[in-house]
């Protein structure tokens, strides 16, 4: 990594710290990490997230865990209902630790030779808090529930 | 935006996706009024079947490569697990399974919103996909033939 990918990053970065600014977003800077952490509150539960540049891989990241944890005689049904809410999303994906229950939301952004405007970084942030706020209640269900495959099927159309 | 500056833009990133595989001189085949491209590609073991795709209203530049293997219904819970575990290694894009259909695709997307998109993003989403799918097809391929088991797809 040269001072290039440093620079090109940092300016990244601080285009994001301004879209957010901007949209008078409450959020901590992690200056060294190239990351911020913000909490949204949509419909009745917190979404955190976390946006980070990473200057090595030139990629900007947005990934929200969400805030349970699937019980282990559940985990091949949330494989299932995560695998078709992928299957309908356009950019992102819900990653799951089939070993320890947890799910996430990922999304990344190259950037490497472009030029990357506010519009794009929010894009990311509102797309990320929008499909966390459809789905994570949908996989909450399904984890407390009995429901099965051909059911979690049809629940999650 | 209007339809028709979307319209607008979305045809000059689907310039520059163009002029990446032109200057790789690779084959493809273009669909120019869906603003897609389609190529195949020969794998360590499998095909790599590639799709772009530039979406004018989503501002999006989307990657499709569609596994060539089949699972039946009796694997696809299996399948669902393999698809989650392949996902947690992943740096950028994901396995999609369609459960329904039993198929596995790799997806990945960059949008172009409010920016200019280098054609170095286009060919390292193309170079991802590759290298990602290549090492995943065939270990799908034998999971959905029953010749791998769950914890064989692991390792």
């Amino acid at each position: 990594m040269d001072d290039k990918d440093i620079k090109q990053a940092k300016a990244v970065y601080a285009t994001l710290c301004e879209m957010l600014d901007e949209c008078n977003w409450s959020y901590r800077k992690k200056e060294e990490a190239l990351a911020i952490e913000a909490e949204v509150s949509a419909d009745d539960l917190d979404i955190k997230v976390v946006m980070q540049v990473d200057a090595e891989r030139q990629l900007v990241s947005i990934m929200s865990l969400l805030p349970f944890t699937v019980r282990e005689n559940r985990r091949t049904a949330i494989a299932v209902a995560v695998s078709v809410t992928n299957a309908r999303l356009a950019n992102g994906s819900f990653d799951y630790d089939y070993e320890n229950g947890k799910i996430a939301f990922r999304m990344m952004s190259s950037y490497r030779g472009s030029l990357i405007g506010k519009g794009l970084l929010k894009y990311m942030l509102m797309c990320a808090c929008s499909t966390v706020a459809n789905y994570d209640d949908k996989f909450f269900m399904v984890s407390v529930s009995e429901m099965q495959t051909a059911e979690i099927i049809n629940y999650l159309n | 935006m209007s339809d028709e500056k979307e319209l607008k833009i979305a045809r000059n990133v689907y310039k520059s996706l163009c002029a990446m595989f032109d200057e790789k001189g690779a084959e493809y085949q273009k669909d120019e009024e869906e603003l897609s491209v389609s190529l195949m590609v020969g794998g360590s073991e499998l095909p790599i079947h590639i799709m772009f795709n530039v979406n004018a209203k989503n501002e999006l530049v989307g990657l499709l490569s569609i596994l060539p293997c089949v699972f039946e219904q009796d694997k696809r819970e299996a399948c669902a697990i393999a698809v989650a575990r392949a996902n947690e290694c992943l740096i950028n894009g994901n396995f999609d399974f369609y459960y329904t259909q039993g198929m596995v695709a790799f997806r990945m997307a960059t949008s172009f919103a409010d920016s200019i998109i280098s054609k170095e993003v286009y060919e390292y989403m193309f170079e991802t996909a590759l290298i990602t799918v290549d090492k995943y097809n065939a270990k799908f391929h034998k999971l959905s033939k029953g010749m791998i088991s769950l914890e064989d797809f692991k390792d």
